[in-house]
């Protein structure tokens, strides 16, 4: 991965209200333990990521938004591959342990700012799994 | 049996140039709509007890004059000695009581007659054809009587059916849940529930008729107006709309129900469903307290059970989690382009509502852009 590198994040549709994700797409949940999984833009494209988890892993997305490595790490995140049997291209970024709630929405936030800044990278597809 | 029961003649503006328009023959219609409803109200005031025997009897426009500049109403009744008191003696009774207030408002003295003051309201139709300039002359033949409507005297009747004492400019929310497109009027029903009448300009036609369509679906609206309120500061009247604004379309109530069908696990496995307790909470709060002239907040499930509201005001995107047992809430906002220096965040107990309006506040103030000043 490199500074430039995007990190793909799919978004559940429970996420989204109308056209509207929230900013729960980028904040880990306590399963997470603050490692947020992405699919590592260097080695798949959005629409591989998005056949991926929705075939194969078999979850539910109606598309996919994305962040940079640099903006994670000018966030304070760390960013790491992090390849799964079934998943080579899983990555993660970390959010340090010390950060408090606040700390973690308002990174979670500007990342999904940013993330909409740039534009859906794959969907949104209404009604999609 | 048929007599004559008024004579009417029209003068300047647009009605006085050799033909009646015909919109004035809507107006008319208002006319008897006014005395029959004066006719019936004198008569319970007499007989509480008991409803105005109609009698067969009806008016009728007979006669246009010269150039449509005079008209005659006749009363066209059947004499029946077994109804009494008659239709009739209170029709006549209410054009007397009708004259005296319109000559009592064109001499801009106190009204004294006993004409029912709430059915001047008619006068926001009747005489709208005059314009500025134009002049009705009534002329009743028994007494004889006369009376004459033009601009100023219309405005005043208007003003006493309203009892207004002052107008104001203000911001009206609500949704149209009525248009008369001929009429040129709508109804808006207000957050409060009261139900208001006014009339609409072109300019703002297609506004409203989407607000219309949109009424099922919550179609909030906006109309800067011109109101009328009575002395205790309450809206009486919508006088002039001079903007219509539709606000966000979203609701959140379909959301609602919407996340209420999430099970156990939707969150690819994870994911508890939503509470009964922050589901009633997120619906006590935004019937209770929520403003209408906040937009409406987004709701998200939390794979813990709660609900995460969240609001567009940018940059801040403030947000407010519910716990899954309704109790607890933790506010967060930030400006994203400088996530250190403005953010901040509390804990919120959801039951006291000296916080809920700390958190009304604090919405207000980042949707008026001044939260960090």
């Amino acid at each position: 991965m490199t500074e430039e590198t995007l990190l793909y994040r799919q978004v559940h549709p429970s996420f989204l209200d109308g056209e509207r994700p929230t900013s729960q797409v980028f904040t880990p949940t306590s399963k997470d333990q603050k490692r947020l999984s992405v699919y590592d833009g260097d080695k798949v494209s959005a629409a591989e990521a998005w056949e991926h988890y929705t075939k194969v892993l078999g979850h539910k997305s109606v598309g996919i938004l994305a962040v940079q490595v640099r903006e994670c790490s000018n966030l304070g995140l760390r960013t790491e591959e992090d390849p799964l049997p079934n998943f080579p291209a899983h990555a993660v970024v970390i959010f340090p342990e010390a950060w408090s709630i606040g700390k973690v929405k308002t990174v979670a936030k500007s990342l999904t700012s940013l993330a909409l800044e740039r534009g859906w990278q794959y969907g949104p597809y209404f009604g999609s799994t | 049996m048929r007599e004559i029961f008024l004579r009417l003649r029209f003068e300047g503006g647009e009605v006085g140039y050799g033909g009646l328009p015909l919109k004035m023959l809507s107006e008319l219609a208002t006319l008897e709509r006014l005395l029959w409803g004066a006719a019936g109200e004198l008569f319970r005031r007499e007989n509480p007890n008991a409803k105005l025997p109609p009698q067969n009897t009806r008016l009728v426009l007979t006669q246009l004059g010269k150039g449509s500049t005079t008209a005659q109403i006749e009363l066209d009744f059947t004499k029946d000695e077994l109804f009494l008191p008659s239709a009739v003696e209170f029709l006549k009774r209410a054009r007397k009581e009708l004259l005296a207030t319109i000559e009592e408002a064109r001499i801009q003295a106190e009204k004294t007659t006993a004409f029912p003051t709430p059915l001047l309201r008619g006068f926001r139709r009747l005489g709208k054809s005059l314009g500025e300039v134009g002049q009705l002359h009534l002329e009743s033949p028994d007494e004889p009587q006369v009376a004459l409507l033009d601009a100023p005297t219309r405005n005043r009747l208007i003003e006493w059916a309203e009892g207004r004492q002052t107008t104001t400019s203000s911001a009206l929310y609500g949704w149209i849940c009525e248009i008369d497109e001929r009429q040129r009027t709508f109804e808006i029903r207000l957050v409060n529930g009261k139900r208001l009448r006014g009339e609409f300009r072109e300019e703002i036609e297609k506004q409203l008729i989407e607000a219309l369509g949109g009424y099922h679906y919550g179609q909030l609206i906006r109309l800067d107006a011109v109101l009328g309120r009575d002395e205790k500061g309450r809206i009486t009247s919508v006088k002039e709309v001079r903007e219509a604004i539709l606000l966000d379309r979203r609701e959140p109530w379909s959301r609602l129900r919407e996340l209420s069908k999430l099970p156990e696990g939707w969150l690819d496995g994870e994911g508890a469903p939503i509470s009964s307790a922050a589901k009633r909470w997120v619906r006590g709060f935004l019937r209770r307290y929520y403003p209408p002239t906040l937009p409406p907040p987004y709701l998200y499930p939390t794979p813990q059970g709660g609900i995460s509201l969240e609001w567009d005001i940018q940059p801040y995107m403030p947000s407010l989690e519910i716990d899954a047992m309704g109790q607890l809430g933790y506010w967060h906002a930030l400006a994203p382009s400088n996530p250190d220096s403005s953010s901040e965040d509390r804990e919120l107990s959801l039951n006291d509502p000296s916080q809920i309006k700390w958190l009304i506040e604090r919405l207000r103030a980042y949707d008026r852009g001044d939260a960090f000043v």
